[in-house]
């Protein structure tokens, strides 16, 4: 298994008020796109209620490093009671939507994900002996 | 001696959960349609229906789809829907009514690129354990980064398929033309 080293650790932002969901969703995409991650989209949850829609996404875009670590990133973002609504912006009108978005990053450098250091007890001593004292400057 | 099957499973993709009201029929036409459109030969491989509780019913379907892509090279694709509460609506949208479905469910996606799926390699212990060299250190760098990627990618394809269907407010897709 490969080892996650905790780079952040719950960073938490909440908002509520307007803002556009497909806007922010593809503002995340293309950033991550931009920077060279790879899409990975564990969780997509959304659920139709009277009070308003509840969104949950979980992301966990990567980043190889090296062939021996990489960069996680992973964003849960949970979205309550989205509505729809109309605003009037430069004299012009604008969906847009209503309700309260949370967010929670967590950041990960991810040692050997290929798990080639895993086949023997005396390989996994190896292993921890070059994360802490070779490979010093990535951990 | 027959060779034993060598599989790369793509990385899980996303898990859809999706709660409303939705064109069953629709749906999951859309989505068989998209796999066939790919050049998959299709397969319903399972369906469970449970008998219907006053809330709705429970029903589960698993799809099977495979392409060949070349020939060494397999790509296989597995679905699974979980549907609950499932039961008829009657909705009235611009002005005509429209009998529709109201429920929640789940999708799973999953690939898996078979190799050497023509057998070349099979026939002894020599054979497969050439097959294992030449796929972990001859051609893996190919098999990572233009087998397996295409096909994680191609995953989220059918994922966005599903999406616009149910009209998600996260649809869009900024990898939309890798591969």
């Amino acid at each position: 298994m490969p080892e996650r080293e905790v780079v952040v650790d719950k960073l938490k932002l909440t908002y509520e008020g307007l803002f556009s969901v497909r806007e922010l969703y593809n503002l995340i995409d293309e950033w991550f796109r931009w920077k060279g991650y790879d899409k990975r989209e564990n969780k997509n949850i959304e659920i139709v209620k009277p009070e308003g829609k509840f969104i949950e996404i979980e992301l966990e875009p990567w980043k190889k490093v090296t062939d021996y670590a990489k960069n996680v990133i992973k964003i849960r973002i949970q979205m309550f009671d989205i509505k729809e609504v109309e605003v009037e912006k430069d004299h012009t009108k604008i969906k847009l939507n209503q309700g309260k978005v949370h967010f929670v990053f967590d950041g990960f450098l991810e040692t050997d994900y290929e798990s080639r250091w895993e086949g023997q007890p005396i390989f996994y001593f190896l292993r921890t002996i070059f994360d802490k004292y070779f490979y010093k400057p990535f951990t | 001696m027959s060779k034993t099957l060598s599989f790369r499973k793509v990385r899980y993709v996303p898990i859809i959960k999706f709660g409303g009201i939705f064109n069953y029929e629709g749906f999951m036409k859309t989505l068989r349609n998209w796999i066939v459109d790919q050049g998959y030969e299709f397969h319903e491989t399972s369906v469970k229906y449970k008998v219907p509780s006053p809330i709705g019913s429970e029903v589960e379907y698993a799809w099977w789809g495979w392409r060949k892509v070349n020939s060494y090279v397999k790509f296989h694709i597995d679905v699974f829907f979980h549907f609950w509460d499932l039961h008829d609506v009657e909705v009235v949208r611009e002005g005509k009514k429209q009998k529709l479905q109201s429920g929640r469910f789940q999708i799973e996606i999953t690939g898996r690129c078979e190799l050497d799926w023509t057998n070349r390699f099979a026939g002894s212990r020599f054979m497969q354990a050439l097959a294992d060299f030449y796929d972990n250190y001859i051609v893996r760098r190919d098999i990572d980064t233009i087998y397996t990627d295409q096909l994680y990618y191609r995953l989220y394809k059918f994922q966005k398929v599903a999406k616009e269907y149910l009209d998600f407010e996260t649809k869009e897709s900024a990898y939309q033309d890798v591969w």
